[in-house]
């Protein structure tokens, strides 16, 4: 499903070039679990960035589903993102301000989808999968930080991409929200979800099904668990 | 995106921050409104002097041939035109061939003296074909018994129409003495009746008019052709038009070369109307600085929305949302805030006007125009002021607005 050959990013920053990702060469296959491990500064987010399409490499292949995002335009990688990937990030990153249905329901906006009520229906189903239906009318910034992952969960969902990512989903959580994170990532990747993790927790990487590890931009290490 | 989705979010956003946008649209209130107060006060104003100008004759237009007068046979002062034979067939041709003329009649004026029971009074009579079109074209109202008819007019009848005025109060009396009669040398003409002018022809009435048949005065008096041919134009703004119009019919009937003098009346609403136009363009002025800093006060706002949504710019990339749709989100919003102020500035312009108009007893004329013109500005606004805004949304990083948070 996702395929890197010889992938180079250089990011310039303040007047120092620093080589975030360098000659990566990976291949994650549909239905996998993957961690992506190493130290901060290691080019972790920025290597999900580009597997996110968010970002593209200065040098270097990617091939997502097959095409080569090189010769995409910047609305057909916003196309991908809408319908074929999820996010979720460390800091949650829901539109404050607006109602926890609201912001499940963005997705189907931005994507041109569905009337009014298919998207309510659409957005309490993916409530009551992760758990929280009765925060639907809350404001998203007035329920707790495990609630508001679990909500940026269902948000990723929306939309029934192929593919998960989460950037540090637990990394600003409790172990008890975090554990509660890890298994509905789990039970997702169960039922056949693709999950790309970044995480520097060991404990939580061990959770997941394959283990990459990047240093200073390379790979170092990439292992199955279990 | 659908487009009711991105109005509607767009609203969403400015009803969120209600204050501030509020605020944000004062400047497009107030250009709009100084815009509509502006444009209505003009079509009023303007509409009330052409009103005042036109009861007053400004839909009035003469011309007299200006052909070389033969001195061997000069009866008249060389100051004088010469005159013009026409019949009312003529007059009947001009009118239907003219088609912006209402009215057309010739005239000559000459004085005379008239003798009423026993004295001299020195007069003017006044002969016309056809007599009525000429009542018209002088706005004659008649105060006590009739005009003359057109056969009247048209044929060898000794009757004639006596105006109202301070000259025939002392030699008549209070009230011109209908029934009576008045005469010129030895022919003896029955009053009609009495009229009052209330236009501004035919000069100040210091000599008071006597209306009589045109055949009758020429075998009585010896009064030659006419001297003049009137016209009343249909519409005022036809005035060019049916100066030339009037031109081609009285070349066609008198043959080429004409030298002709046309002179309008209307000339006087020019004048009038200059005032209008220089208030009103102060005021479209002062509407177009206005606007321009509602237009400023608005990219400011969207600039500092730009700047403190940022990061939502970035998540609503990464959720999917399109570079043209951020762009068309912010640009909805901007327009619905300066709409927003455009209607506020209908409302608002419409409102004082309707005040003004009632205290200066200018007509309250508010053509529909004026509303979509006041719409339309704040629409356009809105646009020129929001693209920057939105276009740099637009253009923001998503990986750059995502990784300091």
């Amino acid at each position: 499903m996702i395929k890197l050959e010889k992938v180079n990013k250089t990011y310039r920053c303040g007047g120092a070039e620093v080589k975030a990702v360098q000659e990566l060469n990976l291949e994650i296959r549909r239905g996998e679990f993957v961690s992506i491990v190493g130290p901060s500064g290691s080019g972790k987010s920025t290597l999900l960035n580009i597997i996110g399409c968010l970002d593209r490499p200065d040098s270097g292949k990617y091939f997502f589903d097959g095409s080569d995002i090189e010769g995409l335009s910047d609305d057909e990688l916003a196309v991908i993102r809408g319908f074929k990937i999820g996010f979720v990030f460390q800091f949650f990153n829901l539109f404050p301000r607006v109602s926890v249905i609201r912001n499940l329901m963005l997705p189907m906006i931005f994507a041109g989808m569905g009337t009014r009520k298919h998207r309510i229906r659409s957005a309490m189903k993916m409530l009551y999968e992760v758990g929280v239906p009765e925060r639907a009318k809350f404001a998203a910034t007035d329920i707790s930080g495990g609630e508001q992952q679990k909500v940026a969960i269902a948000r990723a969902l929306m939309n029934r991409p192929d593919l998960l990512l989460a950037d540090e989903p637990t990394g600003n959580l409790d172990s008890k929200s975090s554990e509660k994170i890890m298994s509905i990532l789990g039970e997702l990747n169960q039922r056949g979800m693709t999950i790309i993790m970044v995480t520097h927790n060991e404990e939580l990487a061990r959770a997941t099904r394959r283990i990459v590890s990047i240093h200073d931009g390379r790979m170092i290490g990439d292992e199955a668990v279990g | 995106m659908r487009y009711d989705d991105l109005i509607g979010l767009a609203f969403e956003s400015v009803m969120m921050t209600r204050f501030r946008s509020l605020l944000s649209v004062l400047g497009v209130t107030i250009g709009v409104a100084a815009v509509v107060s502006g444009i209505i006060l003009g079509v009023g104003s303007r509409a009330l002097v052409i009103d005042k100008l036109a009861e007053g004759g400004a839909d009035w237009m003469w011309a007299f041939p200006r052909g070389e007068i033969r001195k061997d046979k000069l009866l008249v002062e060389p100051s004088l035109p010469p005159p013009i034979k026409v019949t009312a067939e003529d007059m009947e041709y001009i009118k239907k061939q003219g088609t912006t003329i209402k009215d057309v009649c010739a005239y000559n004026v000459r004085q005379m003296i008239f003798c009423y029971k026993g004295e001299r009074h020195p007069m003017k009579a006044l002969v016309m074909t056809p007599v009525l079109a000429g009542k018209d074209i002088y706005r004659m109202e008649v105060v006590r018994g009739r005009f003359l008819t057109e056969q009247e007019g048209a044929s060898n009848s000794r009757v004639c129409v006596v105006e109202q005025s301070e000259q025939a109060a002392s030699i008549f009396g209070d009230e011109i003495p209908v029934g009576d009669t008045i005469s010129v040398g030895n022919d003896d003409f029955k009053i009609v009746g009495s009229i009052k002018r209330t236009g501004l022809h035919l000069g100040r009435p210091n000599l008071t008019i006597i209306i009589l048949p045109y055949p009758a005065m020429r075998e009585v008096a010896g009064i030659r052709d006419y001297d003049l041919i009137e016209i009343s134009i249909k519409e005022l703004s036809d005035v060019n038009k049916a100066r030339f119009q009037f031109q081609q019919v009285l070349g066609r009937i008198y043959g080429w070369p004409l030298k002709l003098d046309i002179r309008e009346y209307s000339r006087l609403i020019d004048s009038g109307l200059d005032v209008i136009n220089l208030v009103t363009s102060l005021i479209i002025g002062i509407a177009v600085i206005s606007l321009t800093v509602g237009g400023v006060g608005i990219m400011n706002v969207m600039m500092a929305l730009v700047v403190e949504q940022t990061r939502e710019i970035g998540i609503a990339k990464a959720i999917g949302a399109r570079k043209n749709s951020i762009l068309l989100l912010f640009l909805a919003e901007a327009t619905i805030l300066s709409l927003f102020g455009g209607v506020l500035g209908v409302l608002i312009g419409m409102g004082t006007t309707k005040v003004v108009t009632l205290l200066l007893g200018i007509p309250f004329m508010a053509p529909f125009w004026v509303i979509l013109l006041g719409l339309f500005l704040s629409l356009a606004v809105g646009v020129v002021s929001g693209t920057y805004p939105a276009k740099r949304a637009a253009e923001l990083d998503p990986v750059v607005t995502l990784r300091r948070f």
